[in-house]
């Protein structure tokens, strides 16, 4: 844990800024793997509403080379959990389907959100549209 | 687990299971004979005695002889049927049939013979048999089958939770074993190469030529074979469970109270008074009156047992008091009716109210017995199908571990310890000379990669990468996509001998796909459902010639899955296999 207080601070501080870019889709995955939350501002990103976007299968939401990134970070989060660890954060550029089928590059950033225990509670991420 | 279809009967399913019992051999046992004692007795003592008169120590004789007869048929008649191999519940029921006539005949002999009736009445006797004596029997066979066919149930039970139990603490003293096992025989092996090493040293380098040719030996002699048979053994722990002796324990215990109205049977009890009262019609004088007699005995007692079991549902007793109950309330009834209708002008055969009474009680304790037994059958029942699925579970999860163990110790000696003996000869042939500092060298890399034998612990399989190798390795030849969610990906990550499993499926069954069927395109989805894990491989080959389907990881898939089923057309072949996860185990109530 306090191994990764640095890193924790510092992606938290690039993690703020961008998910204050006015198009950023913010959103929270449970620990058991299921988005539980997610802005809005999905519909402008990739034309769905929340509702519909949590409804998605994992292969509707990224192609595959972006699914496998994204599960492939999962699985070491989930891995990191089990065994005791913090779990490092995320940060990489993946590829989101629009509705219309067309592909959108996205900065993709996510953290674990620790409670007061320092047990980490969820998963926060933020997903901006690359200019 | 791969969904089935629903059966579809014609017959209720307390019909069928009273059908199915009327063939265990318990039907026609000594038991069901005992029970039907105090019926075998009611006729001779508490109608005959009053209609012709007589001694009734003599009619004791008769209901004596009247119960050996039927007891002998069925003895010989269980002997007769025991081949039998289909139609033992028709058989039961004829054997039934000639017992009770047997009876017949045997009171009829048994009543001319003391002098107690000129003529036997067997036209009275038989019609009582045919109507009466036939049903009684036949619920009494119910019920004792029944009895002893949830002991066996409450003993299958019991062998298999003491199953359970055995199996986890074998499973882990069967690994500890077996790695016992190869890093004795890799030792074994590389001893000799030890002793060599430390001539080596004290001969200060001479002989190194011969230690390079010995090396390749025990690398081909003992090491590879060694890890292909580590590779492709097949070890399945048990799920064979012997039937334990019958024991009383086995069985759930009884509910310490019940509901009262529950022990009240309307229907069947109805049934059976207008059975024993078939058998008294025929002393009426015209069948219309025998008909009404039978009428006016069964529906109102069935009507008034229907109100008992209403007003009595939320009364909670003990059980044995409950069953006293009933006993008491429906012989009272019974009699009761009877004595109504003696009061009333219409047609009554004389003094039935002690066979009533007496009669009313059998059918109150035999039904109160019957719903007792099938109440606790149903219990059982409930639990051994938990039990069992509880054991295929872990006898899968202990499967997957083995056989990962396996695969880990054959990578280990195919790796390691080959790696460090191989590099052992490399360092020998470019070495000048096998200094002291070369051996010691050597030594340690070996011991440290034959050390790894004995790590217990399985490391878990990063299974998204090993997927995406899989896509990458037969890029070009073919496309293998596969598609996994992340609820999937973080239950295989809590369950690291099913993600190696999959792993192992997928890649064997996408090589088989590729390689034996021509796959142009395979479609890998990795689903879970609940707590299992499903695995689809499609793809569009040709699908696998059938003269080597069986080798082709058949026995992987019997060992790793709960269940598994391939299926192939003119489209391709779809395969899809059910594994048990860490977490089945924990939600298993």
């Amino acid at each position: 844990m306090r191994s990764s207080d640095h890193t924790f601070v510092m992606t938290n501080e690039s993690f703020e800024a961008l998910s204050a870019r006015p198009d950023a889709v913010c959103w929270t995955m449970a620990l058991t793997g299921e988005i539980t939350e997610i802005s809005e501002s999905i519909f402008e990103v990739r034309g769905l509403t929340p509702q519909e976007a949590k409804a998605q299968a994992a292969d509707q939401i990224h192609p595959p080379a972006s699914l496998q990134t994204s599960l492939a970070y999962f699985e070491r989060f989930s891995r990191a959990l089990i065994e005791g660890r913090v779990p490092e954060p995320f940060h990489a550029d993946l590829e989101y389907f629009h509705v219309d089928g067309s592909l959108v590059p996205c900065e993709v950033m996510a953290l674990p959100v620790l409670d007061d225990n320092g047990e980490v509670r969820e998963l926060i991420g933020v997903s901006v549209p690359k200019r | 687990m791969v969904p089935r279809a629903a059966s579809r009967h014609a017959l209720p399913a307390d019909i069928r299971t009273a059908w199915q019992r009327l063939g265990q051999p318990a039907a026609l046992g000594l038991p069901v004979a005992l029970i039907y004692l105090p019926f075998a007795f009611a006729g001779p003592l508490f109608i005959d005695t009053r209609r012709l008169g007589g001694d009734i120590a003599l009619w004791f004789v008769v209901g004596f002889v009247g119960w050996l007869a039927l007891v002998a048929v069925l003895a010989a008649g269980r002997w007769l049927i025991k081949p039998l191999r289909a139609g033992r519940s028709p058989a039961t029921i004829g054997v039934i049939a000639v017992s009770v006539v047997s009876r017949s005949v045997a009171l009829t002999l048994a009543a001319q013979a003391l002098g107690l009736t000129p003529t036997g009445e067997f036209a009275y006797r038989l019609n009582a048999a045919i109507f009466t004596q036939s049903a009684l029997l036949i619920a009494s066979a119910i019920v004792v089958s029944s009895y002893v066919h949830h002991g066996q149930l409450a003993a299958d039970l019991l062998a298999r939770e003491r199953r359970l139990t055995e199996l986890s603490i074998e499973s882990s003293t069967r690994l500890e074993r077996l790695r016992g096992q190869i890093s004795d025989q890799v030792r074994r092996a590389v001893d000799p190469f030890i002793t060599q090493l430390n001539a080596l040293m004290s001969t200060a380098g001479s002989g190194k030529e011969g230690l390079q040719s010995g090396i390749q030996q025990i690398v081909d002699e003992e090491l590879r074979p060694l890890s292909h048979r580590l590779a492709d053994a097949a070890s399945v722990p048990t799920t064979d469970v012997a039937l334990v002796e019958l024991s009383r324990s086995a069985r759930p215990p009884l509910p310490e109270r019940i509901p009262l109205g529950q022990l009240f049977r309307p229907l069947p009890s109805g049934l059976l008074a207008a059975l024993l009262a078939s058998s008294q019609a025929v002393r009426a004088s015209n069948v219309l009156d025998g008909v009404l007699f039978v009428l006016v005995l069964s529906v109102p007692f069935a009507l008034g047992l229907a109100v008992m079991r209403l007003l009595l549902m939320r009364i909670r007793v003990p059980v044995w008091w409950g069953l006293g109950m009933v006993t008491a309330a429906v012989a009272v009834m019974f009699a009761l009716i009877i004595l109504g209708w003696e009061q009333t002008p219409l047609p009554m055969p004389p003094d039935l109210q002690w066979a009533a009474f007496y009669s009313g009680a059998f059918i109150g304790l035999l039904l109160g017995l019957e719903f007792l037994v099938n109440e606790r059958r149903t219990v059982t029942e409930n639990r051994l199908r938990e039990s069992v699925e509880e054991l295929q579970v872990y006898s899968s999860m202990l499967r997957q571990h083995e056989f990962i163990a396996r695969r880990q110790l054959s990578y280990v000696v195919h790796g390691s310890v080959q790696t460090a003996l191989n590099a052992a000869a490399m360092r020998l042939s470019m070495a000048q000379e096998a200094d002291r500092d070369l051996i010691t060298t050597i030594r340690f890399d070996l011991e440290a990669a034959i050390a790894r034998i004995d790590t217990s612990g399985s490391a878990y399989v990063m299974l998204v990468q090993t997927l995406a190798d899989l896509v990458e390795l037969w890029e070009g030849t073919a496309q293998v996509s596969w598609t996994m969610n992340h609820r999937t990906v973080r239950l295989l990550a809590e369950s690291p001998p099913t993600a190696s499993s999959v792993g192992e499926i997928v890649t064997e069954c996408t090589s088989n796909s590729i390689r034996h069927g021509r796959a142009q395109h395979v479609k890998v989805a990795i689903e879970a459902f609940g707590d299992v894990i499903r695995v689809t491989v499609i793809d569009d080959g040709s699908g696998v010639p059938a003269i080597i389907e069986p080798r082709l990881g058949t026995r992987m898939l019997d060992e790793l899955c709960l269940n598994w089923e391939r299926t192939s057309n003119r489209e391709g072949t779809t395969l899809i296999a059910d594994l048990a996860t860490e977490r089945s185990l924990l939600t298993i109530p």
